[in-house]
C-alpha cells in the first residue's frame, strides 16, 4: 500500500542515515586496510567514497536524504522490462564470465558493492521500492542477493587465482598447503561456533522483525498476488511459461533427477578439492547458468517484479491492481498457418472418430511437433558431431545422450521465456484436447 | 587419523571466539526475555495500577480528612476504609517480586483483561466468530467515574483549559487552602512533580474558578510553573494583578489512562451501552484481540497524531486486519450499525446533548443532496432484515408509493413533468451547464464542464459533445413536459400586484423560514435544515416568459395544484382588503374596498429582482457533433431521415439516462429507471482493493489536483488517505473532484464510458459529515438484541421527527425551549416568592427531587437546570445586565417549573437572574428559529408604527412553541387541523400554512406530540372513537346542571371583565384591535383542548404560557370576581366555566330548538 511520498521520505530519513553511516564506516575500514598494504591510490579512492557516504548520511540525518531522480527510476523500470531483464541478465552472466579476471579484483568488487549499496540507499526513498525490499517476507531474498554475490565472487576469486597458477605450472592454492585437519577441534568446534552465531542471528531477527497478528484467512479475499514461499518463486514463475504438468511436475522431477545424476555424468576429476573454472568450464557454465540464470533470477523476478494479478512491474512502479496489461498468447500453429501460410488454422471436425481427430490435431500442430522432434531428436547427434564433440568422446554415447537431453530440457525454459516475451508465443505444441501443451 | 595433534586453527583464538559468541547468545537470550517481559501493555497497566489508582484514593482521603474535621463516626470509618484501600493499592514487596521476569509466570499481578462477547460476532466470511476485546488491558481507566457519580469521568481525556482565579486577601503565612481554597496533592498523577490539585474547598475562589481535583497547573499568567513550590510562590508571595490570576490547566489524563467521553451514553455501567455488554470493537472496529498498539489497528486522526504515534507508540499501518479502527473524526459513523433510523440519535429528553451530531448532519446532507437518487441506500437485505438507514426512493406515482410502502424518501429535485412551461430553453441550458452561475448555493451538482482532469485534446472534444448533450436535454425536457393550467385567479381582486406589498408578505408570511433571498441577506439560519427551499434571489432573471411568471404566481398560490407531493405548503394567501381600508368606519360607509392578492404580490416582488445574471443564448447546435454523438451510441442506429429536433431529443434522452437526472427529478419517460451509481448500502465495508483509484496519485500531484478545498486544514489527512488508497480518501476525492479518477484514462475510454458523477457544493465540514455517514453504511448489523429497537413512545417520537424534518416544521415551531444549567452558592441563593395558587396548579416534585436539588458538590455548590427563554434584545442577543457588584447576569423566564435549592419555582412567576460566571451550559432551543426572527421583526416594525408592541405579548403572535402540545390538544383535532388548518388565534401574524401531509403523516405528528407529552397510550389519533384522554379526575364525564351552566354562560358572555371581552364566541366577534384584544373562538374549545389542560389554563394561564395576555379571571386568593354574574367561589366559577366550555355544543343545543324556530308543524290534511 503506497504511503504519502513526502511523509514517507521523512520517515525513512533517519534509518537511511544510519545505513549510509555504516557504509561510510566500511569504507573507513577499507582505508585502514589499504593503508596497511601501503596502496595509496586505494586509500584516496576509499577515502573519497567514505566522505561521499558521510555526506549522504548527513543529508539523511537532517531530513533531506538524496533521492533517485524520477527520470532514473523510469529509465531503470524501462530497462527492467521482461525481455531486457531476461536477456540482459543472461548477457551479464556472460560478461561476468568472460571478464572474470577483471571482476574478481578486490577493488572492482568493492566498488561494485559500494555502487549496489548506493543504489539501495537512493532507491529506498521510493515508497514502492522500499515496500518490496523491506517487506519482512522479502528480507531473506535481499540478504540472499548479497550473500550469493559474495560467495560467487569468493569462489571465482579463488578459481581465477588457481587457473593462473595452473597455467604457470604451479599447484592450486589448496594443494600447496595440503594437510589434514582434525575433526576436533578444527571442524566440530567451528561448527559449534557457527551454530551459536546463527542462533544469535535468528533470535535477533525474530526480535527485530516481529510476526504480525493476523486475522484468520479470509476465503473471500485472497491476497493479490498470491505468492509461494520465496524459495519456490522460481517454480511459480515457470508456471507462466508452461503447462502445470510440465512446469510443476516434469521439470522439478527432472531437476531432482538431473542433480542426482551429476556424479554419474560428470566424471571429470579435475578440480577435486580446489576451485577452478578453466578446467571445468562446461560444468561451471552449466551450473551457473542453471542456478543463477534460471533459479535465482526467476526468484528475483517473482519476489520483486511480480505484482497484483502476477503482472510484471518495474522496481519503482506502483503496484496497481487495476493496471491493464495486454498479454498476447499465440500458439505456434497460429503463426505457422495464419502468418506464414496465410490460411486458417485447420479445424478439427466435431463428429468423427478419435483416430481422425488425432490426425487432424497432429496436422494442425505439425509445425510444433516437427520442431520439437528436431530439437530433441536431431539436435543431440548434431551437437555431438560439432560443438560438443569432445564431450561425446569423453563421456561415451549413452552418458552423452542423457546429459544433452537434460541440458536441452533445461534450455527450453529460457527459450520459451524469450519467445513469450518477444513474439508472444505461448505454446509450441498446443493440444488442449489432450491437456498437452508444450 | 594423523598423530600430529597440532590443530589447523589457533585453538586459543577459537576459545576467544567461542566465548564471545556464547556471550552474544546469552545477551540476545536475555534481550528476548526482557522483550517478552516488557510488553507494551504491561507498562500502561503498571502505570495505571501504581500511580493513577493510588492517587485517586489519596485524594479521596484528603477530601475525607478535610470533611472529617467536623465529622462523625461514620466518616471516620470511611476514612479508615480508604486508608486500607490505599495500602492494598500500593504494590508491596511480594507484589514487586511477582512482577519480576520469569517469576511473573507464577502469579500474575498484571494480566491481559478481556471482555468476552459471544453474541457480538465478527464476520470472518462464512463464519461468525464471537469477539473478545482486550482493549481494557491498556485502557484501564476507560469507565472510571468519580465516586458517587455514575457518569462523571474520574479523568476525562486530557485538554488544556484556562481558568480565572480571583485574587483573595492573603493572610500572612497563609496556605493555598486558607487563601484560595485548594490544596495541592503530594504528587502528580503520572508525573510526580506536576503541581496537581488534590482538594477544592467549597465556596472559595478556587471553587468559583471551577478548579477540579486532578487539574495540573501548567502556567500562571503565562509563566510556566514546574512544581508545587512554584505554584505556592507565585500565588501566595508574588503580588499578582489586582483582580486575579489566569491559570492554564491540564485537565484529565492522556490516553490510555483517561475515561471514555460521554460516559452517560457509552461505556458507563448505567449508560445504554455498558462496556461489559458491548465491548469496544463493536463501535470502534480494530483488532480487539491485540494487546500491542500497532496490531490493535489504531488509526491516527491526522498527520500530527500519526507522527506522534509512530514516534512514541511504534505505530505503523497494519494491513493484517480487515476492520481497522476508525479515525476519531469518523467515530460516530458506527452508530449507524444499530441506529438505523438516524434521527433517534438526535438530542432527546434523556440525552439532551447530541449523541452523534456529525453523523446526523451527514444523514441530512445526503437526504438534502439526493445522493440516494443515483446510489441506492437500501436499508434491508434480501431477507428483509434491517441493515442500515433506509433511503429507498419513493416511486413517482403517489398511489404506487402508498400501496407498496417501498420507497421512503422523496426525490430531491423539482418535478420536471408538470412544470416545464415555466422555463425557457436558454435559461434551462445555462442552468444545466452550471447551476451555480445562477444560484451559487444550489443543491444541484455541476454535471457539465468538469474538465480539470482532461488533457487539452479531450477538453475540446468533451466541451463540444457536452454542448450538444445540454441542448438535447433541454429539447427533451421541453418536448416531454405536460402543460398544466395554473390555478384559477381569485376574481374580486381590484389592485395590481405590487412588489412593495409582496416584500412585506414575503417577509412575514414564513417564506424566509425555508427560503433565502438577497434582500434579506441577514437571515441565515444555522444547520442543514435551514435550506429546505431554494434561494429565491434574482428570480426575475429565471422567469422571463409570461408563462413562467404565471406559473410562479400559481405555484405560490397552491403548489399542490402542480404536484401533490410538493413539500412547499399552501400558505393560504387569500385575497384581502388593503390594511388601511379595514377600519370599521370605512367598512360601514360602504366605500369601495380595495382587494389585493398577496400571492400575486409575492410573485411580483420575487420577479422584480433580476440581479446581474445574464442568461446566455440557447447554444447553436453543431451538426457534425450531433451526428458524431448519435453515431457513438452503441445500440441505437442513427437515422438520417429524422430532423435536428428529433436527433436532439434522442441525444437528450440518452444524456438524461446516462447522467441519471431522474435520480433527483421526476422526468417523463424514466419511470422505474435504475439508479446509475453503485449502491452505497454497504460501501463502508467495500474492499479497498475494489476501488478504482486509477491514476489519482499522479492527478493530485499535478496542478489541477489542488483544486477546491486546497486550504482545507484536514487536507493532509485526506490526501494521505487517498494516496494510501483508503476508503475515506476515495470518497473525499470523489466528493471534491468527482471525475478526477478518470485522469490519464480518457484516451482509452470512450466518451460514454467516462465517469458521470457531478460536483456537489459542499464545504469541507459538510464533506466530512457526508463521509462519516457513508463510512457508517456497513450493512453489518450485530445480533438483534444490540440493534436499537425503540419502545412505542420513542418510535412515535422518531416517526414524528422524520415527518417534521421532511416539512421543516421546526423552522417555525420551537419544540424544546432553551435549557440552561448553572451552579449557585446555596447560602446566597434567593428563593422564589411564596406560591399562591390552586392546589391542582402546584408543580409536583417528589421529595427525592427536592432533596437532589439541594445536593452540593465537593466544592459546596449546588447545581440546577432550568428550561425556558432568556430575555433577549432587539437583535436576538441575550439581554445582559449587571448586578450590584458589576458582574454580568442574564434574565431567564421559566417555561417549566424547576426545583432549585430545595424550593419550587413556578412558571409565570419572577424571572431568574443568572450571573454569567455561574453558567455551566446553555443549550439552544430546538427549533423555532423563524418564530424568534419574526418576533424580532414585529417588534422592530412596531417601533416605527404608532403603537409599540409589548415584547412579551408579541410571542403570542408568532408560530407557537409546541413543547407540551400533546398535553394541550386533542389528538383527533390535531390530526384534522394539520390536514386543513384554520385560523385559531386572530392575533397571529403568520397563519399555519396547509402542507401536503398525508393522513398517515398527520397521524404521526399527532403521535409525536402525544409521546413527547407523555400522555396516555395508545396515541391512536386516527381512531375517532371515544374521548381519548383517560379521565383520572372525572372532570370530563361530569355534566353540569343547567343552572350552573347558565350562570357560567353569563361569565362567558360578559363583555366588561370576562371572556367576551376578547374571545369570539361562535358567531360573535369582539371589537377592538385584532392584535391585542382578540382571542380564539370559545365555541371550538370542546373539540380542541384537553380537559386537564383547560382547567390549568383557566386557573393560571401564565403558569403555562408565560407570555400570554390572558388575565387570571379566577384568583386563587382574595375575593372572587364577578359576583354579580356568578356568585360563588373562584374554584366554583372556574369549574363551571370549564364544564360549560367542554359541553358547549350540548348547552347551545339545549337552548335552541329547531322545532321552535320553525314553528309547529301544520296539521296534516286529512
Amino acid at each position: 500500500m503506497p504511503a504519502n511520498p513526502e511523509q514517507f521520505v521523512q520517515s525513512v530519513a533517519v534509518p537511511l542515515g544510519w545505513f549510509y553511516l555504516i557504509v561510510c564506516a566500511a569504507n573507513v575500514a577499507a582505508v585502514v586496510g589499504a593503508l596497511r598494504l601501503r596502496r595509496f591510490l586505494r586509500v584516496g579512492v576509499w577515502g573519497l567514497l567514505g566522505a561521499f557516504f558521510a555526506a549522504l548520511a548527513y543529508r539523511a540525518f537532517i531530513g533531506q536524504p538524496a533521492e533517485m531522480p524520477q527520470s532514473y527510476k523510469e529509465a531503470i523500470d524501462a530497462a527492467l522490462g521482461p525481455v531486457s531483464y531476461t536477456v540482459g541478465a543472461l548477457a551479464a552472466l556472460v560478461v561476468f564470465y568472460l571478464g572474470r579476471s577483471f571482476f574478481v579484483k578486490t577493488p572492482v568488487a568493492w566498488v561494485g558493492l559500494n555502487a549496489s549499496l548506493l543504489f539501495m540507499g537512493l532507491s529506498l526513498t521510493d515508497p514502492q521500492f522500499a515496500a518490496t525490499t523491506t517487506n519482512p517476507d522479502n528480507l531473506a531474498v535481499v540478504a540472499m542477493v548479497y550473500l550469493l554475490g559474495f560467495f560467487t565472487w569468493g569462489a571465482a576469486l579463488q578459481a581465477v587465482e588457481n587457473d593462473r597458477r595452473l597455467e604457470r605450472g604451479l599447484p592450486p592454492v589448496e594443494k600447496e598447503h595440503d594437510r589434514k585437519v582434525l575433526a576436533w577441534p578444527d571442524l566440530v568446534y567451528t561448527e559449534l561456533i557457527c551454530m551459536i552465531l546463527l542462533s544469535t542471528l535468528l533470535i535477533v531477527w525474530a526480535l527485530s522483525v516481529q510476526a504480525p497478528l493476523e486475522q484468520p484467512a479470509n476465503p473471500a479475499v485472497t491476497p493479490n498476488p498470491s505468492k509461494a514461499p520465496w524459495y519456490f518463486l522460481g517454480l511459480q514463475e515457470m508456471l507462466i511459461f508452461s503447462d502445470p504438468w510440465n512446469a510443476g511436475v516434469v521439470v522439478p522431477c527432472l531437476i531432482v533427477v538431473g542433480l542426482m545424476l551429476i556424479p554419474y555424468i560428470d566424471r571429470n576429476s579435475e578440480g577435486n578439492g580446489y576451485y577452478t573454472i578453466r578446467r571445468r568450464r562446461f560444468a561451471y557454465i552449466v551450473f551457473q547458468f542453471g542456478f543463477l540464470g534460471l533459479w535465482i533470477l526467476l526468484i528475483l523476478v517473482g519476489t520483486f517484479m511480480r505484482g497484483p494479478n502476477w503482472s510484471f512491474f518495474g522496481l519503482y512502479e506502483v503496484r496497481d491492481a487495476h493496471l491493464i496489461v495486454t498479454l498476447p498468447n499465440v500458439t505456434l500453429s497460429e503463426y505457422f498457418w495464419v502468418s506464414m501460410l496465410g490460411q486458417g488454422v485447420p479445424q478439427v471436425p466435431a463428429a468423427c472418430g478419435w483416430l481422425v481427430q488425432s490426425g487432424y490435431i497432429l496436422w494442425r500442430e505439425i509445425a510444433g511437433v516437427l520442431l520439437l522432434a528436431a530439437y530433441f531428436l536431431a539436435l543431440p547427434p548434431l551437437l555431438g558431431c560439432t560443438l560438443l564433440r569432445h564431450l561425446r568422446d569423453q563421456m561415451g554415447r549413452w552418458r552423452y545422450i542423457v546429459m544433452v537431453l537434460l541440458l536441452l530440457m533445461m534450455l527450453t525454459l529460457p527459450l520459451k521465456i524469450i519467445l513469450r516475451w518477444t513474439l508472444g508465443l505461448n505454446y509450441i505444441v498446443s493440444m488442449p484436447e489432450y491437456f498437452f501443451n508444450f | 587419523m594423523s598423530v600430529d595433534e597440532k590443530s589447523y586453527y589457533n585453538i586459543k583464538r577459537l576459545h576467544v571466539v567461542f566465548a564471545a559468541s556464547s556471550l552474544m547468545l546469552l545477551a540476545v537470550t536475555v534481550w528476548m526475555l526482557v522483550a517478552d517481559h516488557r510488553r507494551q501493555w504491561k507498562g500502561y497497566q503498571q502505570t495505571y495500577r501504581d500511580k493513577v489508582e493510588p492517587w485517586v484514593t489519596e485524594t479521596r482521603i484528603l477530601q475525607q480528612q478535610h470533611a472529617t474535621e467536623e465529622a462523625d463516626q461514620g466518616q471516620q470509618e470511611t476514612l479508615r476504609h480508604l486508608e486500607q484501600t490505599l495500602r492494598s493499592q500500593t504494590p508491596g514487596r511480594a507484589e514487586r517480586l511477582l512482577r519480576m521476569p520469569i517469576v511473573d509466570a507464577l502469579g500474575r499481578s498484571l494480566a491481559i483483561e478481556q471482555i468476552w462477547l459471544p453474541e457480538l460476532t465478527i464476520d470472518y466470511n462464512f463464519c461468525r466468530v464471537p469477539r473478545f476485546d482486550r482493549c481494557l488491558t491498556c485502557h484501564q481507566g476507560i469507565d472510571r467515574t468519580v465516586a458517587g457519580h455514575p457518569s462523571r469521568p474520574a479523568f476525562p481525556p486530557q485538554r488544556l483549559i484556562e481558568v480565572e482565579l480571583l485574587a483573595a486577601a492573603n493572610p500572612p503565612g497563609g496556605s493555598l487552602e486558607q487563601t484560595y481554597g485548594f490544596v495541592l496533592a503530594s504528587r502528580g498523577v503520572i508525573d510526580p512533580r506536576a503541581p496537581t490539585v488534590g482538594l477544592v474547598v467549597g465556596e472559595t475562589p478556587a471553587a468559583f474558578a471551577r478548579l477540579a481535583v486532578g487539574d495540573v497547573i501548567v502556567k500562571i499568567d503565562g509563566a510556566t510553573v514546574a512544581n508545587a513550590e512554584d505554584v505556592r510562590q507565585r500565588l501566595l508571595e508574588a503580588s499578582g494583578p489586582a483582580d486575579g490570576f489566569s491559570l492554564l490547566i491540564h485537565r484529565g489524563l492522556p490516553e490510555p489512562y483517561c475515561a471514555h467521553p460521554r460516559l452517560d451514553l457509552m461505556v458507563g455501567s448505567s449508560s445504554p451501552h455498558p462496556m461489559s455488554e458491548f465491548g469496544c470493537t463493536i463501535c470502534h472496529d480494530g483488532q480487539g484481540s491485540a494487546t500491542d498498539f500497532r496490531w490493535a489497528s489504531h488509526s491516527p486522526n491526522g498527520a500530527k497524531q500519526q507522527a506522534d504515534w509512530r514516534g512514541r507508540r511504534g505505530w505503523s499501518h497494519n494491513p493484517h486486519w480487515d476492520y481497522p479502527m476508525l479515525p476519531a473524526r469518523f467515530a460516530e459513523s458506527r452508530c449507524l450499525k444499530c441506529h438505523h433510523e438516524v434521527v433517534d440519535l438526535e438530542p432527546s429528553r434523556r440525552f439532551p446533548d447530541a449523541a452523534a451530531p456529525k453523523l446526523v448532519d451527514g444523514y441530512r446532507l445526503v437526504r438534502r443532496s439526493g445522493c440516494f437518487g443515483c446510489h441506492a441506500i437500501k436499508g434491508i437485505d434480501q431477507t428483509g432484515r434491517s441493515i442500515g438507514p433506509d433511503m429507498r426512493v419513493a416511486p413517482d406515482d403517489v398511489e404506487a408509493a402508498e400501496a407498496s410502502r417501498l420507497g421512503l424518501v422523496k426525490k430531491v429535485g423539482p418535478n420536471l413533468r408538470y412544470a416545464i412551461d415555466r422555463m425557457d430553453g436558454a435559461f434551462l441550458a445555462a442552468w444545466i451547464s452550471n447551476p451555480a452561475d445562477f444560484r451559487p448555493d444550489t443543491r444541484m451538482p455541476k454535471l457539465f464542464g468538469l474538465h480539470e482532469h482532461l488533457d487539452k485534446k479531450s477538453v475540446h472534444e468533451t466541451s463540444r459533445l457536452e454542448a450538444v448533450e445540454i441542448r438535447g436535454i433541454v429539447e427533451y425536457l421541453l418536448a416531454s413536459g405536460e402543460k398544466v393550467t395554473p390555478p384559477a385567479e381569485p376574481r374580486d381582486v381590484t389592485e395590481k400586484p405590487s412588489a412593495d406589498r409582496g416584500r412585506r408578505v414575503f417577509r412575514t408570511q414564513g417564506c424566509l423560514a425555508c427560503h433565502q433571498h438577497n434582500e434579506f441577506s441577514e437571515v441565515k439560519f444555522p444547520g442543514v435544515q435551514s435550506t429546505q427551499g431554494p434561494d429565491l434571489s434574482n428570480l426575475g432573471a429565471k422567469y422571463t416568459t409570461a408563462g413562467g411568471r404565471r406559473w410562479l404566481t400559481g405555484w405560490i398560490r397552491d403548489p399542490a395544484h402542480y404536484w401533490p407531493k410538493a413539500l412547499m405548503p399552501n400558505s393560504l394567501l387569500a385575497p384581502e382588503p388593503l390594511p388601511e381600508e379595514t377600519s370599521e368606519e370605512l367598512a360601514e360607509l360602504d366605500a369601495v374596498v380595495k382587494i389585493v392578492d398577496p400571492a400575486g404580490d409575492v410573485a411580483a416582488f420575487l420577479l422584480s429582482f433580476e440581479g446581474d445574471y445574464q442568461t446566455a443564448k440557447l447554444p447553436v447546435v453543431d451538426q457534425s457533433s450531433l451526428d458524431e454523438l448519435l453515431a457513438s451510441y452503441p445500440d441505437e442506429p442513427s437515422s438520417v431521415a429524422i430532423d435536428v429536433k428529433d436527433k436532439l431529443q434522442q441525444v437528450g434522452r440518452r444524456a438524461i439516462a446516462r447522467r441519471g437526472c431522474y435520480g433527483c427529478h421526476e422526468i417523463p419517460g424514466f419511470a422505474g429507471a435504475k439508479p446509475i451509481g453503485p449502491a452505497l448500502s454497504d460501501w463502508g465495508r467495500k474492499l479497498e482493493s475494489l476501488l478504482a483509484f486509477e491514476q489519482i496519485d499522479r492527478f493530485v500531484k499535478g496542478p489541477s489536483g489542488q483544486g477546491r478545498g486546497a486550504d482545507d486544514e484536514d487536507r493532509d489527512f485526506y490526501l494521505d488517505a487517498l494516496l494510501s488508497h483508503r476508503r475515506e480518501g476515495f470518497v473525499w476525492q470523489k466528493l471534491r473532484q468527482p471525475r478526477s479518477f478518470d485522469f490519464g484514462t480518457t484516451d482509452q475510454k470512450g466518451y460514454h464510458e467516462r465517469l458521470t458523477m457531478g460536483q456537489f457544493n459542499f464545504t469541507p465540514a459538510e464533506r466530512e459529515a457526508v463521509i462519516t455517514f457513508v463510512l457508517g453504511l456497513v450493512a453489518d448489523p450485530p445480533a438483534d438484541k444490540y440493534i436499537y429497537h425503540p419502545d412505542k413512545q420513542r418510535r412515535a417520537i422518531i416517526e414524528g421527527r422524520k415527518v417534521m424534518d421532511k416539512y421543516a416544521c421546526t423552522q417555525c415551531h420551537m419544540l424544546e425551549p432553551a435549557r440552561w444549567s448553572f451552579d449557585f452558592a446555596p447560602k446566597h441563593f434567593q428563593g422564589p416568592p411564596p406560591l399562591e395558587t390552586f392546589d391542582f396548579l402546584r408543580p409536583h416534585f417528589t421529595p427525592e427531587q427536592l432533596a437532589a436539588s439541594k445536593r452540593t458538590d465537593d466544592r459546596g455548590l449546588g447545581r440546577a437546570e432550568v428550561v425556558g427563554m432568556p430575555r433577549v434584545d432587539d437583535s436576538g442577543r441575550w439581554l445582559q445586565d449587571e448586578d450590584d457588584e458589576g458582574n454580568p447576569l442574564y434574565f431567564f423566564t421559566l417555561w417549566q417549573p424547576a426545583a432549585i435549592n430545595g424550593e419550587v419555582w413556578q412558571v409565570g412567576g419572577l424571572e431568574l437572574m443568572i450571573p454569567k460566571s455561574r453558567l455551566i451550559s446553555r443549550r439552544e432551543p430546538v427549533g423555532g428559529t423563524f418564530a424568534r426572527l419574526l418576533h424580532r421583526m414585529i417588534l422592530a416594525d412596531s417601533q416605527t408604527a404608532a403603537t409599540a408592541a409589548p415584547p412579551l405579548e408579541a410571542w403570542g403572535w408568532v408560530p407557537p412553541p409546541l413543547s407540551g402540545e400533546g398535553a394541550k390538544v386533542r389528538l383527533a383535532w390535531l390530526h384534522d387541523y394539520l390536514l386543513a388548518p384554520n385560523r385559531i388565534r386572530p392575533a397571529a401574524v403568520l397563519r399555519m400554512p396547509r402542507f401536503g401531509l398525508s393522513s398517515d403523516e398527520a397521524g404521526k405528528l399527532a403521535d409525536y406530540f402525544a409521546a413527547t407529552a407523555n400522555i396516555d397510550f395508545p396515541y391512536d389519533s386516527r381512531s375517532r372513537k371515544g374521548r381519548e384522554s383517560a379521565d383520572p379526575n372525572g372532570i370530563y364525564s361530569r355534566r353540569p346542571d343547567s343552572n350552573t351552566s347558565t350562570r357560567a354562560m353569563r361569565i362567558l358572555l360578559d363583555r366588561k371583565t370576562f371572556c367576551a371581552k376578547c374571545h369570539s364566541i361562535d358567531d360573535y366577534e369582539p371589537r377592538g384591535d385584532r392584535r391585542t384584544t382578540r382571542a380564539p373562538n370559545l365555541a371550538g374549545v370542546q373539540g380542541r383542548i384537553r380537559p386537564e389542560y383547560l382547567r390549568r389554563w383557566l386557573g393560571d394561564p401564565r403558569s403555562i404560557l408565560p407570555y400570554t395576555v390572558m388575565p387570571v379571571n379566577f384568583p386563587p386568593t382574595g375575593p372572587p370576581l364577578g359576583q354579580e354574574v356568578f356568585p360563588g367561589t373562584s374554584i366554583e366559577q372556574l369549574d363551571a366555566v370549564m364544564d360549560l366550555l367542554l359541553d358547549f355544543d350540548e348547552y347551545i343545543r339545549s337552548k335552541t330548538s329547531a322545532g321552535a324556530a320553525i314553528g309547529p308543524t301544520p296539521a296534516e290534511k286529512p
